[in-house]
């Protein structure tokens, strides 16, 4: 079978994820349009160098993020540490808790978050733990896949993975809070 | 096992990605432990709520479209020949 041939059978099948992600990463259409487009093209030229039988996608995501990083000169590998507070751990369920209401209140809390409320707390992260949440949540990636895909090792990516996740909490527990969802008992 | 530091594994738990060992000892303590069951069902909650909010994977058709035309414009110029 021509490159070509191969090349759209098996890479194109992976273009929705990646625009997902890319639409993620950008935050808007047109930008995450250009990166997708700019991720096939790299990826079409480089695919002679494709090692068959290793992970093609995790291939692409590198690719991504690399023209990601690139293009918009974020400093992914050197996030400052005042980029994002340390927040404590069960930062949502406390807060629950402490609101009263008990299991079923904090169950119509969880389910009044709408997708999009989720979508806007992703793409508020900064994006040295906007990425590895996105990997991980979004794309179900190992974190080992992770640490290739963002060329960091490992531990980083669990701790960004961990104190992403809890800024999301965070953000997501402003959103209750501004819609009253916490509010509806004494 | 203390509940401190099984909520330290909260999340390579949840993720799968604890060694066996690992693995048995979180779960045998979250089984035992009330709290640590209610932390990490709730934990777990959250983390399906991100998973099914952040999963859409759309792609516009038209964007669809443009990557192959890119894609097949980039080998007719002669890019990437055929392999064997």
């Amino acid at each position: 079978m021509a490159q070509r041939e191969l090349f759209e059978r098996d890479a194109m099948s992976f273009a929705p994820q990646l625009y997902s992600a890319a639409l993620r990463m950008t935050r808007n259409r047109s930008d995450a349009e250009d990166l997708t487009q700019e991720t096939f093209l790299k990826a079409y030229r480089a695919y002679h160098t494709f090692e068959e039988g290793t992970n093609l996608r995790a291939w692409l995501y590198r690719i991504l993020t690399n023209t990601f990083i690139n293009n918009y000169r974020r400093n992914l590998r050197r996030p400052q540490q005042t980029e994002l507070d340390e927040l404590e751990d069960r930062f949502l369920h406390r807060r629950l808790v402490e609101s009263g209401g008990g299991k079923s209140a904090e169950d119509e809390v969880l389910a009044g978050f709408v997708d999009e409320e989720v979508r806007e707390a992703l793409e508020a992260l900064p994006e040295a733990f906007r990425l590895p949440v996105l990997l991980a949540d979004a794309q179900g990636f190992s974190y080992k896949e992770i640490a290739e895909i963002l060329e960091i090792p490992i531990g980083t990516v669990m701790s960004r993975l961990h104190r992403g996740r809890k800024a999301l909490q965070k953000r997501l527990w402003e959103f209750a809070r501004q819609r009253g969802l916490t509010e509806q008992r004494p | 096992m203390k509940c401190e530091r099984a909520f330290q594994y909260v999340y390579s738990y949840l993720d799968g990605e604890l060694r066996y060992t690992q693995r048995v000892m979180v779960h045998r303590h979250v089984r035992r432990c009330e709290g640590c069951g209610v932390s990490f069902d709730f934990e777990r909650r959250v983390l399906a709520l991100f998973k099914r909010a952040v999963s859409d994977t759309e792609i516009p058709p038209e964007l669809f479209d443009r990557l192959r035309a890119l894609v097949r414009r980039e080998g007719d110029a002669g890019g990437i020949g055929p392999t064997a």
